[in-house]
């Protein structure tokens, strides 16, 4: 199938996954050692790193996680995660904001930032695509 | 099918299209009759961002076609919302490339982008790859036709 070619195999999910943990590390030892200096190039060595981070989780999102992920069922859970994450992001900035009218300074954690907003909504992306495979999968063991 | 239960009609496409563009007419109008001054202008103008987004979702979510919920169209929506993350992703990553280049530290002030201006961009690109996509296969159907 045309979609299946698509998906990166599951053999190749190392990739995904040390774009994710490698740069995690990496922020951690600049971190430990005093070397990311806020002033200067600091920031942008952080921005660098969470978007590799965020490059990273989009890849095991399309990651071909089971032998029939490709088919129109698949489809539907990467369309249903995919829309359920954008409505999360929009309810999300919604909330906070109304939030932030209501409130004083809440702004200041830095919640309006988009690397802060394109994580969370790729984490839910991934938690929902996640648990409609698991549920797949334990009712297809049920049926066995 | 069940997918187009979960549409909206196109019928009430008004709805969204009010959702986007009410809380901007009304954010101008405060804006110019000089109403602002009284009320804490960034945090109002993230509201109303935040309403024209609710809209604009609404507005992916509008059942464009008759035949408008079918895989074809499940099909175009996955890749919408896809292209839309990936677009974004691209954007914060070549904005983070660029800013090592600026000596001066000036422009990666404009890399720190709002959550807001993020969110709009991935939904104005999910409508356009929608619409592009929708507009395609219609001109396709009246080529065979």
């Amino acid at each position: 199938m045309k979609t299946r070619k698509i998906l990166i195999p599951k053999r190749n999910i190392w990739i995904s996954l040390s774009l994710i943990i490698i740069p995690i590390i990496f922020l951690v030892l600049l971190r430990i050692f005093n070397f990311l200096d806020f002033e200067t190039y600091g920031k942008i060595v952080t921005n660098l790193i969470a978007s590799t981070i965020l490059l990273g989780m989009l890849l095991l999102f399309i990651t071909q996680w089971t032998k029939d992920d490709g088919d129109e069922m698949y489809l539907q859970f990467r369309l249903i995660s995919s829309l359920s994450s954008v409505f999360f992001g929009v309810a999300f900035l919604l909330v906070n904001s109304i939030w932030d009218l209501v409130t004083l300074s809440f702004t200041d954690f830095g919640i309006h930032n988009s690397f802060f907003l394109m994580f969370m909504i790729l984490w839910w992306q991934l938690f929902v695509f996640g648990s409609q495979v698991y549920k797949l999968r334990k009712e297809l063991t049920k049926n066995d | 099918m069940n997918n187009k239960s979960r549409l909206i009609p196109k019928s009430k496409m008004w709805i969204s299209l009010t959702i986007i563009f009410l809380p901007v007419l009304i954010l101008i109008f405060l804006k110019s009759t000089d109403f602002d001054e009284l009320l804490d202008f960034s945090k109002l103008s993230k509201i109303t961002v935040s309403i024209s987004l609710v809209g604009m979702f609404l507005l992916f979510m509008t059942q464009w076609t008759k035949d408008d919920g079918d895989e074809m169209y499940l099909q175009f929506r996955t890749i919408a919302c896809l292209q839309g993350l990936i677009y974004a992703i691209f954007f914060i990553l070549s904005m983070s490339l660029f800013s090592i280049f600026d000596n001066e530290i000036i422009f990666f002030e404009s890399t720190d982008f709002s959550a807001h201006s993020i969110l709009i961009m991935i939904l104005l690109w999910m409508l356009y790859s929608l619409g592009s996509n929708i507009y395609k296969a219609k001109k396709e159907l009246n080529k065979n036709e």
